[in-house]
This record gives structure tokens, sequence and C-alpha cells, in this order.
């Protein structure tokens, strides 16, 4: 791990958080997706996973400053049937997955169209 | 990750390709029950946003369009907002936007439920019900009444208007953390309110209170055992009296033998008739809607000053049906009390001289009419005194969540209300909740009366719901009276049976005159209750008002209790409230009892069971151990008794009320008691030996051996808090409760209805109240203000109101939060 790959989550985390709050959960797809076709990290799925769960853990933690995440979990758990602490993983794997597999799958795309050998991490 | 493109497949891309498109449509469409996963998680906006919105905000302040003085609405330590404006319409619009701001969802799902639009937030799952409420032509109603309002209909309207524009203001404000927990599950916005709700919610009260018929249980009873039989088992008076009205007397019975029962496979038009009933929804009639209020004299009270409790005995919701709130508009409204969210009234409260509140009557104000259509496929009209008369139609379209039609039809109706069929049967109703203009005029005037007389003068013109009113004053004086639009019939003018809808000899001839509702004021014996009974003695008044009364026990305990205590304190009318001692159980034990001593061989089941009846102090206290034993016997004793009226597939078609039980009881060799699957001819004693002894088993096949915990009664019933769309976690359930069947705070079968609120207010020269109602304030599950109030509730315990004239008497350490509302540049 080093600093400028630190330095692009951190990028993309600020991205993610700021796209969310201007145009909602969609910003997390389109962003992630933006990144798959036109950076060139080496690791195109790891970097925007992690920005995008940082970024929401980061939402999360500024709403937990208005009033109780946790109540918001347990409640929503009860709705779904599950364990409150469940809503918060998913939301955060939901929020990762969508970047990483978003990117991931832009950059297959891109480099294929351009036949250049595909670097994964 | 490697690159697989070397070995000719790029997995890696086809894996995240597949988990990116799932992802991408669990994040924008439902899957099953889920919602799209999307919006709701999204932390800005989605359902963690709701954190936002739970608690209060300590100052805040809006501008609100057509506020004209500044509005302070200073919320104390139990939540309730305390309104300060300059004017009624500011008061009411202030109010509108803070039972928003607690409860939007519930207001919203509320009038979509009059109306029939459910659907389109919950999709064809509540198509039926959607249809079943249309047909009743609530909602169309309402809106010919809002449409008659003016100017000129006093004030209401301007009322009804500005609250509107209150709720309106608060919708148009609210930012994305304010979106209520529940409309991120369903995928929706709420929507604009307009004034028409309000009245919505009014006829959705008629219904729930008036929207029973006598009609439908008779007209199968009557097919099962005859007429004479069925007249005797739902009889139009109660065979036990103890009226609101007092007649001079305390327990009046009043038996007389059950004519023998006619049994007869029934012919096809009836069970036609019951069918189409059914259909229009009232199967589910809400019978177990119950109430209790009295009043006590001066005279009777410790302090020298008269006292009102109530508790409204309704759904058990969570957001509560009710929300607590006071309205101070100096010079002209002082009123603390208990609304309907969405409905601009105080409906149960006081102000500075007067306090009330309401049980329902149970009158019977809807009948039915077999009619005659020119084409039961494509009617045009009915026939009426020989003549063809067009029917009123109205074409109906049913949406889905994306605004999608779902179904399309059309409802008819003709001069004496909505008209249902199927197949050959064709009736009509008529219902006063269908014809009330004036329930909303009246509930808005009723906080501005300043004594027990002024009250009863803005009630009288009440039309519908009819209701028991109980009010005291600080003047010393109580009343209790009867209110409401009641049916005079032609003929007998019995309102039992459907029928003939081709002749308007048929038709109502008027209504009963004010000076003919039941009721009293300022009796000698200085007190007055009412709990859903009959509510005058036939000896004083037979007008027939309804039939099938409920069983006046809980009126026979509070007037025990009353009489009892020539120094009543506003803590003994708290413990009034869930006394729970059953006049009931006062009248069946001994009777299981003698039937033990009178049956010559008693089997070892039997005897325990007797034995064990026998300790039982007849209280329905959450650790009383006998009180199951006493439940089950009954349910036996009323399942063996009355097996007569089981139709083929062994369900009742009815049930008598438990006082036609009661005076059966003095006939110990009626025919009635004899088991049509035995060959031996049955007596009264050999059934109730049967029924306690069979009680016996199944109770302790289901909870053990006698004197385990499990037979406490607090582990066996509770009450059942259910949340208002049904969301599952986010109703509360299993709370155990001091009561049972017809005891004073009565708890039976689901557990999802009960005392829905409760007040006890002294009248002195410095009014004092408590209150207390299930749930909490607020409508948010996440809000510490929830469900605050549960556990007081479920305890017995009120909690002291605040009551102050201005501002700066709200104690500073009680303000939890201040809103300010001025008026919009």
């Amino acid at each position: 791990m080093n600093l400028g790959f630190l330095m692009r989550v951190a990028l993309l985390a600020a991205a993610f958080a700021l796209g969310t709050v201007a145009v909602g959960w969609v910003a997390v797809p389109v962003i992630a997706m933006i990144w798959g076709a036109w950076g060139s990290d080496e690791r195109p799925a790891v970097t925007p996973a992690a920005g995008a769960a940082i970024a929401w853990i980061v939402l999360m933690l500024v709403t937990e400053a208005d009033g109780s995440v946790a109540a918001v979990a347990a409640a929503t758990g009860r709705v779904i049937g599950v364990h409150g602490s469940v809503i918060v993983a998913v939301t955060i794997f939901f929020a990762s997955a969508l970047a990483g597999s978003g990117a991931l799958t832009v950059k297959v795309i891109s480099r294929s169209l351009n036949r250049k050998p595909l670097h994964t991490n | 990750m490697r690159d697989s493109r070397s070995s000719g497949t790029n997995w890696g891309g086809w894996v995240s390709g597949a988990l990116f498109a799932v992802l991408l449509y669990v994040g924008m469409r439902p899957v099953g029950s889920l919602p799209a996963l999307g919006n709701l998680l999204d932390p800005y906006r989605g359902v963690w946003s709701v954190a936002g919105s739970a608690e209060l905000e300590a100052v805040s302040s809006v501008e609100i369009a057509g506020v004209r003085d500044d509005v302070s609405v200073i919320y104390d330590d139990r939540s309730v907002p305390h309104i300060f404006a300059a004017s009624r319409e500011d008061a009411f619009r202030a109010l509108g936007y803070v039972v928003a701001r607690d409860r939007l969802f519930q207001m919203e799902l509320q009038w979509r439920l009059t109306a029939g639009r459910l659907s389109e937030l919950f999709g064809e799952r509540t198509l039926g019900l959607d249809k079943s409420m249309r047909a009743l032509w609530l909602a169309a109603s309402a809106d010919a009444e809002y449409a008659s309002l003016s100017e000129s209909s006093g004030d209401v309207k301007r009322l009804i208007d500005a609250y509107a524009e209150g709720v309106n203001a608060w919708i148009d404000q609210m930012n994305l953390r304010q979106i209520p927990f529940e409309y991120h599950f369903i995928g929706k916005r709420p929507v604009a309110w307009d004034p028409v709700y309000s009245l919505y919610l009014v006829k959705q009260m008629g219904f729930t209170l008036a929207g029973s018929s006598i009609d439908r249980r008779w007209v199968r009873v009557a097919e099962r055992v005859g007429p004479e039989a069925a007249s005797a088992l739902f009889p139009v008076h109660s065979p036990i009296q103890e009226p609101i009205q007092p007649n001079g007397a305390s327990t009046r019975f009043d038996f007389t033998p059950l004519p023998p029962p006619r049994i007869n496979s029934a012919s096809a038009w009836t069970i036609g008739e019951a069918t189409e009933l059914d259909l229009l929804g009232l199967g589910a009639a809400p019978l177990n809607h119950a109430s209790n209020n009295w009043v006590v004299a001066p005279q009777r009270t410790a302090n020298g000053y008269a006292l009102l409790a109530g508790d409204p005995h309704l759904d058990l919701t969570i957001p509560s049906i009710w929300y607590e709130v006071h309205v101070v508009v100096p010079g002209e409204l002082d009123v603390y009390g208990a609304t309907f969210p969405g409905a601009p009234f105080i409906i149960v409260g006081f102000n500075r001289d007067v306090a009330w509140s309401f049980t329902n009557t149970g009158a019977d104000v809807m009948d039915f009419y077999r009619e005659r259509l020119d084409d039961p496929e494509t009617p045009t009209s009915y026939r009426l005194d020989g003549e063809w008369v067009s029917l009123e139609s109205r074409v109906e379209e049913y949406s889905g969540t994306g605004q999608e039609v779902l179904e399309i039809d059309t409802l008819y109706r003709n001069h004496r209300g909505p008209i249902v069929q199927l197949g050959d049967t064709v009736l009509s109703m008529r219902w006063t909740v269908l014809e009330s203009p004036r329930t909303s005029s009246t509930f808005s005037a009723l906080g501005s009366s300043g004594s027990v007389a002024e009250w009863i003068a803005v009630m009288n013109e009440h039309d519908a719901p009819p209701q028991n009113g109980a009010v005291a004053d600080r003047w010393g004086s109580i009343a209790l009276r009867s209110f409401g639009l009641y049916p005079v019939r032609p003929d007998n003018g019995n309102g039992v049976a459907i029928r003939d809808g081709t002749t308007s000899d048929s038709d109502w001839i008027g209504y009963w005159p004010v000076d003919r509702y039941p009721g009293a004021v300022d009796p000698e014996q200085g007190f007055l209750a009412s709990n859903n009974q009959e509510p005058v003695d036939p000896r004083h008044d037979d007008a027939f008002l309804g039939a099938d009364w409920w069983v006046p026990w809980r009126a026979i305990q509070i007037n025990q209790l009353l009489r009892s205590d020539s120094a009543v304190t506003p803590d003994a009318m708290r413990v009034f409230q869930t006394h729970p001692m059953s006049a009931r159980a006062n009248l069946f034990v001994p009777a299981f009892l003698n039937a033990g001593m009178a049956v010559p061989t008693l089997g070892e089941d039997a005897r325990e069971a007797l034995d064990l009846l026998a300790e039982w102090d007849r209280e329905y206290a959450t650790d009383n151990e006998r009180a199951v034993l006493f439940e089950v016997a009954m349910a036996e004793l009323t399942e063996l008794v009355w097996d007569e009226l089981a139709d083929s597939t062994g369900r009742r078609v009815g049930t008598p009320g438990e006082a036609v039980l009661a005076g059966l009881l003095e006939d110990p060799a009626s025919v009635w008691w004899d088991r049509l699957v035995t060959e031996e001819l049955e007596t009264r004693d050999d059934v109730l030996v049967s029924a306690i002894e069979e009680a016996y088993r199944k109770v302790v096949e289901r909870f053990g051996s006698p004197g385990q915990e499990a037979w406490r009664w607090g582990g066996i019933r509770h009450a059942n808090l259910m949340h208002v769309a049904r969301f599952p976690g986010l109703s509360i359930e299993g709370i155990p409760v001091q009561g049972g069947r017809e005891t004073m705070s009565p708890s039976s079968g689901s557990g999802t209805f009960g005392a829905s609120w409760r007040m006890v207010v002294e009248l002195g020269p410095e009014i004092r109240a408590w209150t207390i109602y299930p749930g909490g304030q607020s409508g948010n599950p996440v809000s510490t203000r929830y469900a605050d109030r549960v556990r007081k509730w479920s305890n017995g315990e009120l909690e002291e109101v605040i009551f102050p004239r201005v501002v700066e008497e709200i104690p500073n350490e009680r303000v939890t939060a201040t809103l300010i509302l001025r008026g919009a540049e």
C-alpha cells in the first residue's frame, strides 16, 4: 500500500461522497465507471471499492452527529428481518461492490476495445 | 487478479460485470419484498437520513405563507406542542404543521384508506380493500360535504383550509432527511394534503364507530333458527339494564325465556344477502370498539371539584391514532386534548371551563333495502313506487404504484345510498355517516364551550357517528347524553332486518328529536357513566335506537365503584380505568360452581377445575392464575350452547351476546341447553360442567398443570400495538395488560384494540389533568418519542399535563423544543 494508492482512495472517497450528496447513490456507479474508463489505476476494483466504502461510512458518521445511526440500523433490520449490524454491513458492501465492480467492468470493456493486455488487481 | 485473457477467457471481467449488473438492478428495482436498495441505503437521502430528524430541534423557526402573526410552538418534556397564536387560522395552520412533522406517513395512509387509494402505495395487494372502501362512498360523501362548506359555515372551512396549509408547508419545506421512515421502504414521497382529506378522516371515524349493522347477523340467524328465535337472540333491548340515563335502580335483569329454535336449511336469497353484506366490507366491522367515560359531581369527590374520566377503546396502533396537543388563541380558545392526525379538531379534551370525552353509542344508523334494477349487468334505474328512477353512477379507476390502471369499475347509488350487487341480489344501504354534514362543525366548536349547557347545545347539532358525550364543568355541573342522528323507521320502527326497497314506505321518516336523546344532567346520584351499553331503559323510552347492545359488564363495574366511593380522588379515577374486577365473572362463576354442586357425579378434571375457579378472586391482574381457566370455560360454554347456530361447515352464523346467555341461565331446562350432537337431553348444569371440564383439559394441555407460571394472565393476554401499515418489526407486541374481556380496560382476542387514550380531569379553579396513550408523539420509529409512553400505559399510569395560559407559564426545565412560525413575505 503506497501513498499514491492512498491518495487515489482519498480522492475517490471525496468524489463518491460529494456525488452521493449531490445526486444520490447513482453517483457511485457513475463515478466508478468514469474511473474505470479513464483512470490508469493498477487496482481498478480495489481503489474505487475502498473509496466508496469510506465515502458512505463518512456520510453515515455525519448522520450520526444528528441522530442515532444504530437506531436506524435496528429499525431497518426489524423491518427486513435481520440484525441491525447486517444493514450497516450491507450498506457499505453495496457501495463498495458497486464501485469496484463498476470500475473493473468498464476497465475490462475499455481494454478489450483497445485490445491492450489487462492488468487486474 | 491475474490476466485471464492469456487463457482466452476474461473471467474477472465476466464476474465483475455480472456483479455490477446485479447490484445496479437491486439498486434500482424492488426485489420481492425488498425495496430498491439504492435509494433505501443511500446514506444521505436514504433511510439513514431519518436519524437526523428523529428528535426535535431545540430551537427552530420557519416561514409559512398565510401566517399573519408569529406563532410560538413550545414542546414540553412529554413532546406535547403548546401552540400560542393570535388567531384561530394561525393556530390551526401551526397544528397542521406540527402534526405533519410528527405523523405525515400515518396521515397519508389514513386518507388513502378512506379514499380507496392505498394501491397507489402498495400495489395490487390492497386493491380489494380499496374497492371495498370506495363502495362505501365515504370519500365521495366527504367531497360533497367539503364543496358545500362555505364562508357562512362558521369558521370550519377556514380552519380546515388553514390546517391543510400548515400540512403542506411542512411537506414543501421538508428536507431529504425529514422524509418519514416508511416512505423509504415503499419508494414513494409524500403527496400534497388536500383540505378535504380532513373530512375523509371524519368519515373514517364514522366508519370505525358506526360501520356495523345488526341486519346481517339477524338475517343469517333467522335463516338458521327462525325469525322469532333470531329476534330473541339479538334483542332490541338489552336483557341486562344498566343504562347511561339512570333508571332509579342498580342493575336490572329483564330475562325472558328464549323461544325454541326452528332449525331450517336456508332459502337461497337470504344466503345471498348475507354474502352480499360481507362483500361490503362490513363483515369485519369494528364490533370490538368500545369505550368508557364517566363524570362525578363535586359532592362525591374528595376535593369538591367535578371529575371526568375518559378512555376510548379503539385500535391500538403505533403510532397511536391520537396526537396530544394544546392550542391557545388568547380570548378565543384554550383547548387541550387529543386530535386525530389529519383532523383539525380536539376530539377529546378540556379547556379552562369544561372537560369532555366520548363513548360509542352503538346505535343502529345503517339499514339495508332489497332493490330491483332495470338491468343487472349495466343498470341505469331502480324500481320505486311503480316507477323506474335513475341511478347515480360513478366510474372508479384504481391505479397501482406506477400510476398504471389496475382496474376500472362503476359504482351506483340511489336515493338511499350505495348499491351493491352480486348475482341476483341487489341491496342499497342508508347510513347516517354518509349524510352528516355537521360533524366537522360540532367537533370544531366543542373547544370553545364555556359550560356544560353550552357544550350540550353544540353537541345537539352533532349528526354522526352517534356518541355518548360525558361532560363536566368548573361550576360543578356534570352531564352525559347520547348525541347524533337516530333514524325513525316506519312500521314498528325496528331497524333490524332488510326492508323492501321498491317502495318509499320503507324509508326513514325522520330522526328522533333532541329532547328524546337519552341522558341526564346533574343527577341526584352524583355520577354518570357510559360504557357502550343501551343508553336508556326501555321502561323509560322504548324508541328503537339499536339492537344487540354491548352487555353492560363495564357499566355495572364502574357504577359499583362509583356508588361505593363518596370521596373520589383523581387517582381513584385512574385506578378505576384499569380495575381488574370482572362483573361478567361475578355472574357466570357462581353458575359454574352451582352446576358443579348440582351434578351428582363429577369427573376428576371437573372437580379440580371447579376448585380452582372457586379460588379465583374474579380479577384479571397480570399475575392472576385463574382467569385463563374462566376465559376458556366461557369459550367452551358459548360453543356448546349455541351449537344450533352452526352452519353445515360448523361455523356459527352469529353469536348472541352474553346477556342472552346470562338470561338462559335462568331457564335450566331450555331446549337451547341441549346439544344437537348427543342423544341425551342435556340441561344447563350438564353443559356448564362439560364446559369447565373441557376448559380445564385444554388449559392443562396448553399451559401445564395448575400452579405453573404459564397460567399467569400477563403471559397469556397481551396488548399489541400494530404499526399503522403493518410493517414487520415496527409493531410493539406482547405487552402484558391488566384486564380481560369486558373489564374496565378490556383486552381480548388479538389484543389490537383497547384503551387508546386515557384521561382524568379535575375541574377546580385551576384545571388539573392527567393523560396517557400507548405509543408516543413521534411517528418516526427511530425517535425516542416513538414509544416512550408504552410502559406507563401498560402499567395503568397517567402523566400530569402542563396547561399554561401563556408561554411564560411553562417551566423552562420542561421545555424541550421551541418552534416559531412566521409569515412568509
